[in-house]
């Protein structure tokens, strides 16, 4: 019913990429809506979140079911260094998220690359859930199941008024900016030298070995590279939503990357971003009606497991690439 | 039959003592074998004689039980499989293992990148890589390839796929190739052209070459060297015409 | 102090029977479909509550109330009905996909039943010890211990003999280890092996149900445990190796009595000693106690 896959080479070239952002950043002056700058700020930090979690998936083929471990991590860092170290620039706690995001993936990823596949994957969810049960046990430190509660920090030295719980529209402005670099910064990791040799690592890892490569640490690799990318989302999710918690470090929330680079497609660079987006959009409006969330986006997963693995975005492709005829082109 | 220090430098591989147990089966069952940098040996014997076995424990796929190799005067029998592709062993297998969502071309390109020490590399874009992709070319010419470069692997007829399947070990430039059964499952008219491609490669390039081949007509038209095994050990070992009037050979291996 | 140990013991024996039960659920899954089903813990869970449910209707029916124990097999075969509804549908699809795509699959069940067990049974965490008391208890070593864990002990231990059994002597057993071995081989002798895969299946998953179903007394049920189950009987997997029934036996039997031990001198550790102990396996001895090295 499917090819086995297709191969990406971008015909459009950077404009979606251009018009994306432009997009992005003519939000708010004409929409003037803080709630929507949330949720739009929402949607590009999970990108980030996702394009992390992708790097490992679909171009280096290790599915993690506790990717939000690091994300976690990189929050919990911008919190805690936040309250107890009253650290007010934005720019000092977004690095020392990031460090201690990395560091908790090159940690935990170091055990787990030693391993395939299944057990690969039941490592990663395992870790993730000791992670989740030690920040509940130690809620001295953690605040536990309340969580902690997070200022908006200085940006780049000034204060922006907290208009309450909703971003402010220079912080909206610093994610966009940051989130551009990290496009350009993963875009250029996926098609580099580095990138290949991990997609050979996905169709054929054992392989790799014989080309000299060590398929091992090339994971490893990739997994710390990952946990960069989860550390700077994380770090832009604390002030974001203004409060972190043991559910962002929670098995479920692991599954959030994963809709989303499943729905957007896991094997176009497009996919986890336009996931991202489609699954803020969804969510929004499921958990309007009900709070049975889960089922909905239980159903989804097996829906597109079974008939669109290849995702929103990559079914474009695909379509694309018919209507075209040559035999690669994508998004 | 004892090899001394002079036989390690003299010979580019060189394995002593050679086994492999699995459970009660002796897989590799002792095998001495030296081989001088040049030659084109071919391994034949009966299914289960352990051809490929002894294959997986020189590229180190298979950790070894007893015995020991060395390559290129050196013992590597402790060394993981990576650091001896990187020594300068490539290989290819038996079920045709590519890398089935990239291309031909990227198949290929992946070992040039590797082979030039440039896996590593994060801030560079590959595409941009002349030098790359001029070796990657080079490959694909002398394969025969070229005009099916931009196809998956998994859309390619299944003799191409063997012949790719060769290509990969052979961009890595290596001193040492072991082929596993390049042709089988390759129709009868195939069989020639494929390993006459590969033969000629490998030989323009000077490599050493070990292959496994269950076909005898190409083995005799195509080898210096013929290596008969039978149950883990080796039965005979040398010119094709000598190996063929073996008695051994002939009752166990050809079955006459 | 040393007369609490043989109390110990048999507390680390009712939960090494329940681990038994729940991962030999995963594990005879994974054997033979050579899947690893991520909403195995879901059927534990719904094992446990459908039990709830079943001995409050029973109650309400006025029958001799020492049959209530019935109700436990109740709710284990209508969890294995349930994963009945989902194998031939969505699973079969994808038994010749990428072990991703497989991970995905079950993963996507899970969300779903975690939810259904929201809706049908609530948000909170429920309890029913009442109707399992009757049976009573007797003290060894100064300490009580009810009659009904010593029925679980022994449900665990028959049901280890009776696969044991099964798989060994058995015909369809040796079939079906066949077909854990080589699934083109036995379909060619005329095997039927979707069905086999479907009856595997919800045998996997009316174990993981009978000890959630078991469990009841012993613990409060609430929809998060599911993913805390998954992790357990995966450990134990791990441990006993992955489908080997007497590895799941004996690690069951470890990790139960050494975490009964443990939480008497090091209470903090009750979860870490799982991880610890798949953590030395899989340094040790990757393969598991009884695995096979591929």
């Amino acid at each position: 019913m499917f090819p086995k896959s297709f191969h990406i080479k971008p015909i459009l070239g950077l404009l979606p990429y251009i018009i994306g952002i432009v997009a992005l950043g003519l939000i708010p002056p004409l929409t003037g809506s803080t709630y929507l700058a949330y949720l739009v700020g929402l949607a590009i930090v999970l990108a980030i979140f996702a394009m992390g979690f992708n790097l490992l998936f679909g171009y280096t083929g290790l599915l993690s079911f506790g990717h939000a471990a690091y994300f976690g991590a990189g929050c919990y860092a911008f919190a805690m260094l936040m309250k107890y170290y009253h650290i007010q620039s934005f720019e000092l706690l977004f690095l020392g998220s990031v460090i201690i995001a990395t560091l908790t993936a090159a940690v935990i990823g170091y055990v787990c690359v030693r391993y395939i596949k299944i057990y690969f994957s039941l490592l990663t969810l395992a870790f993730g859930q000791v992670e989740y049960a030690l920040v509940v046990k130690l809620y001295n430190i953690t605040g536990g199941t309340d969580g902690i509660r997070v200022m908006m920090p200085t940006l780049l030295g000034f204060t922006f008024k907290d208009k309450g719980f909703f971003v402010t529209w220079p912080f909206y402005y610093y994610i966009l900016a940051i989130f551009t670099i990290c496009v350009i910064v993963l875009w250029i990791i996926l098609n580099s030298h580095f990138g290949k040799i991990l997609q050979a690592i996905r169709d054929n890892d054992v392989r790799v070995n014989f080309l000299g490569v060590s398929e091992r640490r090339y994971k490893w690799y990739a997994f710390i590279l990952s946990g960069v990318f989860c550390g700077v989302a994380g770090a832009l999710f604390a002030p974001l939503n203004g409060h972190i918690g043991p559910e962002h470090v929670y098995w479920g929330f692991s599954a959030t990357p994963l809709f989303i680079a499943l729905i957007g497609g896991h094997r176009v660079f497009l996919g986890p971003i336009i996931g991202s987006f489609i699954y803020v959009l969804v969510r929004h409006y499921v958990t309007a009606f009900t709070i049975y969330w889960e089922l909905f986006f239980g159903a989804i997963v097996i829906l597109f497991t079974l008939l669109f693995p290849y995702g929103v975005c990559g079914g474009i492709s695909l379509w694309l690439a018919r209507r075209m005829k040559s035999a690669k082109t994508s998004l | 039959m004892a090899s001394s220090k002079d036989e390690i430098s003299k010979n580019i591989l060189v394995t002593r003592n050679l086994k492999k147990y699995f459970g009660e089966v002796h897989a590799v069952d002792g095998v001495n074998l030296s081989i001088l940098e040049g030659e084109v040996a071919f391994i034949i014997g009966p299914n289960g004689a352990g051809k490929t076995t002894f294959l997986n424990l020189l590229c180190k796929w298979l950790e070894p039980d007893e015995g020991k190799i060395f390559f290129m005067g050196k013992d590597v029998t402790k060394m993981p499989p990576y650091k001896l592709t990187k020594m300068g062993i490539g290989r290819s297998f038996q079920l045709v293992n590519l890398y089935d969502t990239l291309t031909v071309f990227d198949n290929i390109r992946v070992a040039v990148i590797s082979r030039l020490g440039r896996s590593g590399k994060i801030f560079s874009l590959v595409d941009r890589d002349k030098e790359v992709a001029k070796e990657t070319e080079e490959i694909l010419k002398t394969f025969g390839l070229s005009d099916k470069k931009d196809l998956l692997a998994s859309e390619l007829p299944h003799g191409d796929r063997k012949l790719l399947d060769v290509a990969i070990p052979f961009a890595l430039k290596p001193k040492l190739l072991l082929l596993d059964e390049p042709t089988s499952g390759v129709s009868t008219e195939e069989k020639d052209p494929v390993m006459k491609t590969i033969v000629s490669a490998v030989k323009a390039a000077g490599t050493t070459a070990l292959i496994i081949e269950h076909d005898m007509s190409i083995v005799f038209s195509y080898s210096d060297r013929v290596i008969a095994m039978h149950e883990g050990k080796i039965l005979a070992d040398g010119k094709p015409k000598e190996v063929q009037e073996n008695k051994l050979v002939k009752t166990l291996i050809m079955g006459e | 102090m040393f007369e609490a140990y043989p109390a110990y013991i048999l507390n680390g024996l009712l939960y090494a029977s329940l681990l038994f039960l729940l991962s030999s659920g995963l594990n005879v899954v994974l054997g033979v479909l050579k899947i690893l089903n991520l909403a195995h813990g879901s059927f534990y869970v719904l094992g446990a509550y459908l039990t709830t449910s079943f001995v409050a209707l029973f109650v309400a029916t006025g029958l001799p109330i020492y049959l209530v124990y019935t109700q436990i097999l109740v709710a284990a075969a209508v969890a294995g009905i349930i994963g009945f509804l989902f194998e031939p549908t969505l699973l079969r699809p994808i038994y010749k996909r990428e072990e991703s795509y497989q991970l995905l699959l079950t993963f996507g069940i899970l969300l779903v039943l975690s939810d259904v067990t929201k809706i049908v049974w609530g948000l909170g965490a429920k309890v029913a010890p009442e109707p399992f008391k009757l049976l009573g208890s007797f003290t060894i070593g100064g300490i009580p211990f009810p009659y009904y864990n010593l029925l679980v002990i022994a449900v665990g231990f028959v049901v280890f003999l009776m696969l044991w059994f099964f798989f060994a002597k058995t015909r369809t057993g040796k079939i079906i280890r066949a077909t854990a071995t080589n699934r083109e081989v036995t379909t060619s002798l005329g095997v039927n092996v979707p069905r086999i895969f479907t009856l595997v299946f919800v045998f996997g998953c009316f174990l993981g149900g009978l000890a959630g179903a078991l469990a009841v007394p012993m613990q409060s049920i609430f929809p998060g445990l599911a993913m805390e189950m998954l992790i357990l009987s995966f450990v134990i997997v791990v441990i006993g190796g992955m489908g080997s029934l007497e590895g799941a036996f004996i690690g069951s039997i470890i990790v139960g009595i050494a975490r009964s031990f443990g939480i008497v001198y090091f209470p903090e550790i009750e979860l870490a000693i799982l991880f610890i102990i798949m953590i030395i396996v899989l340094l040790v001895r990757p393969q598991g106690l009884f695995g096979r090295r591929e």
